[in-house]
């Protein structure tokens, strides 16, 4: 069953337009929420009048913190899974974000909310809410918030608010003995996950069963039980969050967002069903995003091309609030060496905040930041060594005969990283071959004769992913042979019905067709993290896997009882006596293993387990993609001509799920590269506030993908299985960067994305200047609050 | 101020009074409760509300119910007939051309009336079909392949009955 393609088990209900998503729940008497947002990035709230609004047709009640006190209140706290301490943080400050707040701090923040009976009646009634702000200064510039004089967007503290520090090795010493020494600046932009549903929410009270009913959209619900629990003092178990279906996620819906507890805390207190739907407006505006990311890098290498040290400093812009702490640049310095030694190492950085909505971390989650800078880095001292760019690959790349590798980082759970059980000179090698790099060289060489631009780019990433704490799992086999697995994790389409299903039938026996997985709702299994981080297969998976076993034990203890047999055979959901054409199915032996004494000893009555899975620490996945494209050097257009992925991500439970994965996460990985960028303008307001400005790709912006599965079962769990969610766009952007510098051909580097036909076109007609960053940077960037910076080189001015 | 509207969806007819300015997206989700068809944006650019109107591909959130009056729908809940699914629902499922299934539905329902349309489909031609559909979660492999693979069926199973007229076709 494990490594086949079985068709998915939840396609059925969708492709017949039968899912649940939020916004199909229908309550008898439920009424709509409609938040009043803040049409400025900072305002103290004066007044809000609400009058008029409740005298519009429809509106039942408008909730101002007057009306609602406990909405006073903070966010309770958020966590991450698995991040008990940041091993690099020595400055991690997160300011506590006000439910229904009175100053707002970025525009779309929400401070009131209309209850109609209607959602176009509670949207007639947020147009009649009256609100006086007072304006105040307003920060937009992560560079300029860092001064010490800039306006501040909390009280009580500047705008940096997290710092993180790490080296290995001796650094200056490096740069003193080095051959090329070069500085750049290299900057990622902020993203939106763009999941085609937006957020929602619906709860009602159950007065029989004295439970407050959610339903949300939450990646991780059971934080969302937790934190109602502690705002509502009730217990947790009188709290049922269900977020079953869910229309993508990929990050944006991992955090709590203070909707997803303000509208239970409203159905709770009015006892009344609720339930809002998001806007793509309100999304564009107010659900999070992932914050652009600067990376100041300082690279010594010997002539060769040999690395022999890098120093980066790392600047994030993490909007107002700072939920997910340092991930996202923490994520980025454990991903930067990908598959290459870097001897020396340093790294820095700061979160700082302003006054653009808080980020998350967005499917990749500074992965993509570090792949960006490293292959940047490598493509750089390619052209100062007079190197092919593979070549520079080859000299640094971390060989088999290295395995264990350890290259002296430490992951955010606290485990230094490692690693073993892979093979990355093959991962390169198959991709120069599958690409066929070596006669694109050639037809290059050829076409640039006849004046045509073709460019190609190597790019190679790691993806550390499962982290824990745990995931759990219950496998139960009812009377009729039905086998339940139920889970504490949730799907936005990565398929756990069908996957989880395949692995408890391997694993205990079972038939496909007999296994069903529940998950996504907080009443199946009391304990659970959630989708994120791509650790659901890692940790709940191996968890079934072990849930599965243990059930099996108890089939085949019991079997062997009821069929007086010594040695026994489970498949197919039957029980075989071996040597003897006696055998009892799993629907038979789950009807006696109610009453059987012989259970006393098995753990009790039914063919019950749950098991729980703690990984040591993360898995590495890795993987190569080559890029070839042509560029029109008159329009500044790209053509792809191929694209060669190879990747490993471990035992593949579903291969067609996992190329799923890869190829979708590929085209988020393009829409980063060329086309997509959260646009704030100078007064905080958003400039890509909708799907005309913020552009996704569409089906004709994809290439023919040419995709290869290397598999390197990994030791360090039971099913072999590593990551794979976030993989498929770690490498998109500096594939396509590396080719679109090596079309252009005239010694300008491309240090920003997303990389646009305008930007292309400024590069090829005023060789020798840097990447998207045109404009010159700002004088005297900043030197805040006593952190040292190198003079930032804003363009590599070569050729 | 409400107005009586009757639409014919899947073959039943849906009569209720609303207020004029109700999308039609929303008299089919509420009012004639069939949730399958989604909203994904307020600009009418991802195609989630895609449904089949009067045999025309239609993003039911650019038209009032009102424009609708009269009219014949088919929507997701309406192309499968009863238990056998449309030729296309199989050929999603078949080629992973779905993962969070929100987007599913008008994809389905904008491939249902591109093959209407087109006798013959390459993957160029489907990829442009599909400006108006956004998938945020498969990069449309699996989609493309779907669509191509229901209209090889498709034209298949039709050329079977009645093989004079594939002869016929070819020979122009």
């Amino acid at each position: 069953m494990i490594g086949t393609s079985p068709r998915r088990k939840e396609d059925l209900r969708f492709i017949t337009g039968r899912g649940l998503y939020v916004e199909d729940i229908q309550l008898p008497g439920m009424l709509h929420v409609a938040f009043v947002r803040s049409a400025h990035a900072h305002a103290r709230i004066a007044a809000i009048r609400s009058d008029q609004a409740r005298k519009i047709p429809g509106v039942v009640t408008v909730i101002t913190p007057d009306e609602m006190p406990e909405l006073r209140g903070a966010v309770p706290d958020l966590h991450e899974a698995g991040t008990l301490h940041n091993p690099y943080c020595d400055l991690n400050i997160v300011p506590s974000q006000i439910m229904f707040p009175t100053v707002v701090k970025y525009v779309g923040e929400h401070f009131a909310a209309v209850i109609a009976t209607s959602a176009y009646a509670a949207a007639d009634g947020l147009e009649a809410v009256e609100v006086d702000y007072e304006l105040l200064p307003v920060v937009n510039d992560w560079e300029r918030a860092m001064r010490e004089t800039s306006p501040r967007v909390h009280d009580g503290h500047g705008n940096v608010i997290a710092h993180l520090a790490h080296s290995t090795g001796q650094l200056d010493e490096a740069f003193s003995n080095a051959e090329i020494v070069f500085e750049q600046r290299l900057r990622t932009q902020s993203l939106k996950s763009m999941a085609m549903e937006c957020r929602g929410s619906a709860a009602t009270w159950d007065e029989s069963a004295q439970q407050l009913i959610v339903w949300s959209t939450s990646q991780q619900y059971y934080l969302i039980q937790e934190n109602l629990s502690k705002v509502l003092g009730i217990p947790r178990e009188k709290i049922r969050v269900i977020a079953r279906d869910i229309g993508g996620g990929f990050g944006l819906k991992g955090v709590p967002y203070p909707e997803d507890i303000i509208v239970p805390i409203m159905a709770y207190k009015l006892k009344k069903p609720l339930r809002w739907v998001e806007t793509r407006l309100e999304h564009m505006l107010s659900a999070y995003h992932c914050g652009e990311q600067v990376h100041d890098v300082r690279v010594a290498a010997r002539k060769d091309g040999t690395l022999l040290a890098l120093d980066v400093k790392i600047y994030k812009n993490v909007g107002t609030y700072n939920h997910f702490e340092m991930v996202t640049p923490t994520n980025t310095v454990n991903h930067l060496h990908t598959h290459y030694k870097i001897p020396n190492f340093r790294a820095e950085a700061w979160s700082i905040t302003t006054n653009h909505a808080p980020v998350t971390p967005y499917r990749g989650a500074g992965r993509l930041e570090a792949t960006f800078t490293m292959d940047r880095v490598l493509d750089i001292l390619a052209r100062k060594a007079s190197l092919d760019p593979l070549e520079v690959r080859k000299r640094n790349l971390i060989s088999k005969a290295d395995m264990p590798y350890s290259s002296g980082l430490i992951y955010r759970d606290g485990v230094p990283v490692v690693y073993d059980d892979t093979d990355l000179e093959l991962l390169l090698n198959t991709a120069i071959a599958k690409s066929d790099y070596q006669g694109w060289r050639e037809r290059q060489a050829q076409l640039r004769q006849q004046g045509r631009s073709i460019g190609i780019g190597i790019s190679s990433y790691v993806e550390a992913g499962g982290i824990g704490p745990c995931e759990g799992a219950t496998v139960q086999v009812d009377d009729h042979g039905r086998v339940k697995v139920a889970v504490g994790v949730n799907s936005q389409g990565q398929g756990h019905e069908t996957t989880m299903a395949q692995i408890c039938a391997q694993h205990l026996g079972a038939s496909f067709e007999d296994v069903y997985v529940v998950g996504g709702d907080t009443s199946v299994i009391p304990i659970g993290f959630g989708t994120a981080a791509s650790r659901v297969l890692v940790n709940t998976g191996n968890a079934v896997f072990l849930s599965a076993k243990a059930v099996r034990e108890k089939v085949q203890a019991l079997a062997k009882i009821v069929l007086d047999c010594d040695e026994v055979e489970i498949r197919d959901s039957r029980a075989f006596c071996k040597n003897s054409n006696r055998s009892v199915s799993f629907a038979e032996l789950a009807a006696k293993a109610q009453r059987h004494p012989a259970m006393a000893k098995l753990g009790g009555p039914g063919l019950i387990a749950t098991e729980f899975f703690y990984p040591r620490t993360v898995t590495w996945s890795a993987g190569v993609h080559v890029a070839v494209l042509e560029l029109d050097r008159n329009s500044g257009q790209i053509k792809l001509n191929s694209y060669t992925i190879v990747h490993d991500c471990g035992v593949p439970i579903n291969p067609m799920i996992v190329e799923g994965q890869v190829i979708g996460g590929f085209a988020q990985g393009l829409g980063a590269a060329i086309l997509e960028e959260l646009v704030y303008d100078d007064e905080g307001q958003v400039a890509s506030g909708s799907m005309m400005d913020y552009a996704v790709p569409r089906a004709s912006d994809m290439p023919t993908i040419s995709l290869h599965h290397l598999v390197f079962p990994t030791s360090s769990n039971p099913l072999g299985v590593r990551a794979v969610g976030e993989s498929g766009p770690l490498s998109a952007p500096a594939a396509i960067a590396s080719a679109i510098e090596d079309a252009i051909n005239n010694g300008a580097t491309i240090s920003s994305i997303p990389i646009r036909t305008s930007d292309i076109l400024k590069l090829v007609r005023s060789p020798g200047r840097s990447g998207s960053d045109l404009q010159p940077a700002a004088d005297g960037r900043a030197s805040a609050s006593g952190l040292e910076r190198s003079a930032a080189i804003p363009c590599d001015a070569e050729g | 101020m409400h107005c009586r509207v009757a639409i014919n969806i899947n073959g039943k007819t849906e009569a209720h009074e609303i207020e004029p300015r109700l999308l039609l997206v929303h008299f089919i989700r509420e009012c004639a409760g069939l949730t399958g068809t989604h909203v994904g944006c307020d600009t009418s650019q991802c195609g989630a509300c895609t449904i089949g109107l009067n045999g025309l591909a239609v993003k039911s959130c650019t038209k009032f119910a009102v424009q609708a009056d009269g009219a014949e729908i088919v929507t997701i809940e309406g192309l499968s007939r009863g238990d056998t699914l449309h030729p296309l629902q199989q050929a999603f499922r078949d080629h992973h051309g779905l993962q969070c299934g929100f987007c599913t539905p008008g994809m389905l329902m904008a491939a249902k009336l591109m093959l209407d349309r087109h006798k013959q489909l390459s993957e160029e031609l489907i990829r442009h079909e599909l400006e108006g559909n956004i998938c945020r979660c498969t990069g449309y492999v699996g989609i493309v392949k779907a669509i191509m693979a229901a209209s090889i069926a498709t034209a298949a199973s039709d050329s079977q009955p009645d093989a004079s007229n594939a002869i016929e076709a070819s020979s122009r």
